[in-house]
């Protein structure tokens, strides 16, 4: 059977008697909740504008760790979908009360769903001349039978793509991608493309195939395929280079730029812990950061904007909490690029939520959010309402039982806010010179990747220091052959300047500490430091059996570490 | 201890505000009072996909007004919207006999909630340029207000696309809300 790209087609209406409907699900249903979800697929002030893109997600149902399951869930079974949506608004004098609002919806696993808007678009204007299921019918067959088998890269090689501009990085891998025995249809589809054949040949084994590799992929940084719907060939570039959190077409630098004031004041709320890392003067994007990676719920307001606006920034701000989304994990299950009042009962039964809405509303409702973001004033706002201490009974940590008063975090909440400089503003400067300086969005995702990167390293380090132990990163207690990964982690010019920096973040770590996000990197943390192990596994048989051996030998011992390890932590985790 | 300087100023001069929330069935004509009374133009509607807000300044008053969606799927989410309002106007469409009953089972419904026990009603009898239309008198009757003791109300006729009656009422909000 082939793989399933789409999963579900959807078809909303804004009925002139009932409201908002849906009116088809194909295949099948894939929700019973279709009022809220018509009212998703019809963003307010739809009837304002001829058209507007939405994103949301579903099948969220799953069994979410923060309502105190375990982190077990597998996403293999029941994906986050995500939902690509656009929804149009003809005036027809010739209808009753003048126009015909409808919505159709793409659900894929894919994150890059943004690819699929040429193919929505046409679908939607066929609905609109002829509304039947059949037109959705025809669109799930075309995007289904869409070719789309990209060459498989590692998480290392994909980061040497991203922050590559060779067009030909890799090339081998989509000549082994290709398949010999379907040559022929790719053949087709580079013709279909208009892509000039006959660039340069590659050295390869067997000459040619890298060539017609070439010659279907202008650029490595995406695969390049093709929707054939209704007659006509769409060409559909895939994106090979991003990271697992990155879902969508988003602008960080936008992100950054619209929240960074151009005359910084220092920041009017009371001061909170988690939030003002760097006291009075945190910078906005810092203090944002700072909501996303402690879990605050956080909302993008846009008023009376189309929803795709603030969609995007949701996706961005995704991007920016999970470090360009290669760091972190946590950020989209809790995002909701665009939400409304129809979706705030669930919204507000989330612990921490990324939500994306254009109405006003929001803003007086103060008891909803924690941090609000105003993409019109590009003022970041603290609600009266939040919590001042948002440790949660469910969340009292992961060592509960040896639990000592953390060393700093009184200190720094006490501590003058104006003394408060953990370098934050110092490397906001630097982003956003380099943003003033034109440099692209690769690399400033890159930056925030590694600032996310070195936070999480800190925490380690806190944790090591305040707890006695850590089970995040890389430390003598997981990787039992140590020696080998000496050098790994943060290295400082001196104890004391790793203290003060340890204790300027030691808040918002315990904040962080209490999140989902956290507990999927203490559980990814073992995934990777098993394939850590892996990796050089593979290396060694290349290079000596006998290092190979030695390996395997390092995994077992480590498998016994890690079961011992798991059972005992096990036991002072279930609440 | 009393009042915020910024409101003992807007009571000398004469300056309020005032949140307005205006519900209705569909197709009341909701929409058109909302931009007659912004833009003093009759402007051609089309069904109101979530809501429309707009501010309306009348003799010093700064009227904030919420006009929501009205058909029969999205009334649940009119509650949303209750929170703060001072004035609720009701829109009924005075030629719509039919479904005047179902009017004013929304209408109780809305004000009975605890959000909404301090608000003002004022309903306008729109539509009173189409044949048949019901006068107020007769709206009066057929929503039950004379049931209605602790509220302050006032039903008055209206015409969205002449804009007759409009400010009338706007009129009347301004008058009985209460400061706060």
């Amino acid at each position: 059977m082939a793989p399933q790209h789409v999963t579900t087609i959807l078809l909303a209406e804004f009925d002139i008697d009932q409201g908002s409907v849906l009116t088809h699900q194909y295949p099948a249903n894939i929700t019973s909740d279709n009022h809220v979800l018509a009212e998703l697929m019809l963003p307010d002030g739809a009837h304002l504008r001829p058209a507007d893109w939405t994103i949301f997600f579903l099948n969220r149902a799953k069994p979410a760790p923060w309502n105190g399951n375990t982190v077990a869930a597998d996403n293999g079974e029941n994906p986050l979908l995500y939902v690509l949506n656009l929804v149009r608004t003809n005036h027809d004098a010739s209808i009753r009360r003048g126009a015909a609002v409808k919505a159709m919806a793409i659900c894929t696993t894919h994150q890059y769903l943004h690819v699929y808007k040429p193919v929505l678009l046409l679908a939607l204007e066929n609905y609109f001349k002829n509304p039947s299921i059949e037109v959705l019918k025809t669109l799930y067959e075309s995007v289904n039978s869409m070719q789309l088998d990209p060459p498989e890269l590692s998480p290392y090689e994909r980061m040497i793509l991203r922050s590559s501009d060779n067009k030909e990085l890799f090339i081998e891998k989509f000549e082994a991608a290709g398949g010999s025995e379907d040559v022929p249809a790719k053949v087709d589809v580079a013709h279909g493309l208009g892509i000039v054949v006959g660039q340069t040949p590659l050295k390869g084994k067997d000459g040619g195939a890298p060539a017609a590799a070439m010659a279907r992929n202008r650029d490595c940084q995406f695969y390049e395929t093709k929707v054939v719907y209704d007659g006509i060939k769409i060409p559909i570039r895939v994106p090979l280079s991003i990271n697992p959190e990155e879902v969508g077409e988003f602008s960080l630098i936008k992100l950054i730029t619209t929240f960074s004031p151009s005359s910084p004041s220092p920041n009017p709320h009371p001061f909170h812990p988690h939030l003002d890392s760097n006291g009075s003067n945190t910078h906005p994007i810092m203090l944002l950061m700072n909501a996303l990676l402690t879990g605050k719920r956080v909302i993008f307001l846009g008023n009376g904007h189309p929803a795709g606006d603030v969609a995007n920034f949701v996706l961005a701000a995704c991007a920016l909490g999970s470090g360009s989304g290669g760091v972190l994990r946590g950020f989209p299950e809790r995002a909701y690029p665009y939400t409304n009042l129809a979706g705030i009962d669930h919204l507000l039964t989330c612990k921490g939520f990324i939500a994306g809405v254009t109405n006003q509303l929001f803003e007086d409702r103060t008891a909803w959010w924690d941090v609000l973001c105003n993409i019109d004033t590009g003022k970041i706002t603290v609600s009266k309402d939040i919590s001042p201490i948002a440790f949660s009974s469910s969340h009292s940590g992961h060592y509960d039982d040896t639990r000592a008063t953390p060393m700093f975090s009184t200190g720094a909440t006490t501590q003058s806010s104006s003394k408060h400089d953990n370098g934050d503003n110092d490397f906001m400067a630097d982003i956003l010179s380099a943003i003033q300086a034109h440099y692209g969005e690769m690399v400033i995702r890159a930056r925030f990747q590694e600032y996310v990167t070195r936070f999480v390293q800190l925490a380690s380090q806190y944790e090591d220091q305040t707890y006695g132990q850590t089970t995040i990163g890389i430390n003598r207690i997981n990787t039992p052959e140590s020696s080998k990964y000496m050098g790994t982690g943060l290295v400082f010019s001196d104890e004391s300047s790793r203290l003060k920096e340890v204790a300027a973040n030691a808040s918002r770590i315990e904040g962080w500490r209490a999140t989902t996000s956290y507990k999927y990197l203490q559980e990814t943390g073992r995934v990777y430091i098993r394939s850590l192990n892996r990796f050089e596994r593979n290396t060694y048989e290349r290079l000596a059996n006998e290092t190979a051996a030695q390996e395997e030998m390092s995994i077992r011992q480590l498998h016994a570490a890690r079961l011992s390890g798991s059972t005992n932590s096990q036991s002072s985790f279930s609440p | 201890m009393g009042i915020p300087l910024s409101k003992a100023i807007a009571k000398i001069f004469g300056n309020k505000e005032m949140r307005i929330l205006m519900l209705g069935l569909d197709a009341a004509g909701k929409t058109t009072i909302l931009y007659k009374l912004k833009l003093n133009q009759s402007v051609t509607t089309i069904p109101t996909v979530g809501f429309n807000v707009e501010t309306v300044v009348y003799k010093n008053v700064k009227f904030n007004v919420w006009d929501v969606g009205g058909q029969d799927k999205i009334r649940p989410l009119w509650r949303h919207y209750y929170t703060g309002t001072q004035g609720l106007i009701f829109v009924i469409d005075s030629q719509d006999r039919d479904r005047i009953d179902e009017a004013r089972q929304e209408l109780h419904r809305i004000i009975s909630d605890r959000e909404m026990k301090d608000c003002l009603l004022l309903v306008f009898a729109n539509k009173q340029d189409l044949p048949g239309a019901m006068t107020p008198a007769e709206v009066t009757e057929r929503l039950q207000l004379h049931t209605m003791r602790e509220r302050p109300w006032y039903v008055h006729p209206s015409c969205a696309t002449t804009g007759e009656g409009l400010f009338e009422g706007l009129n009347w909000m301004s008058q009985n809300v209460k400061s706060k």
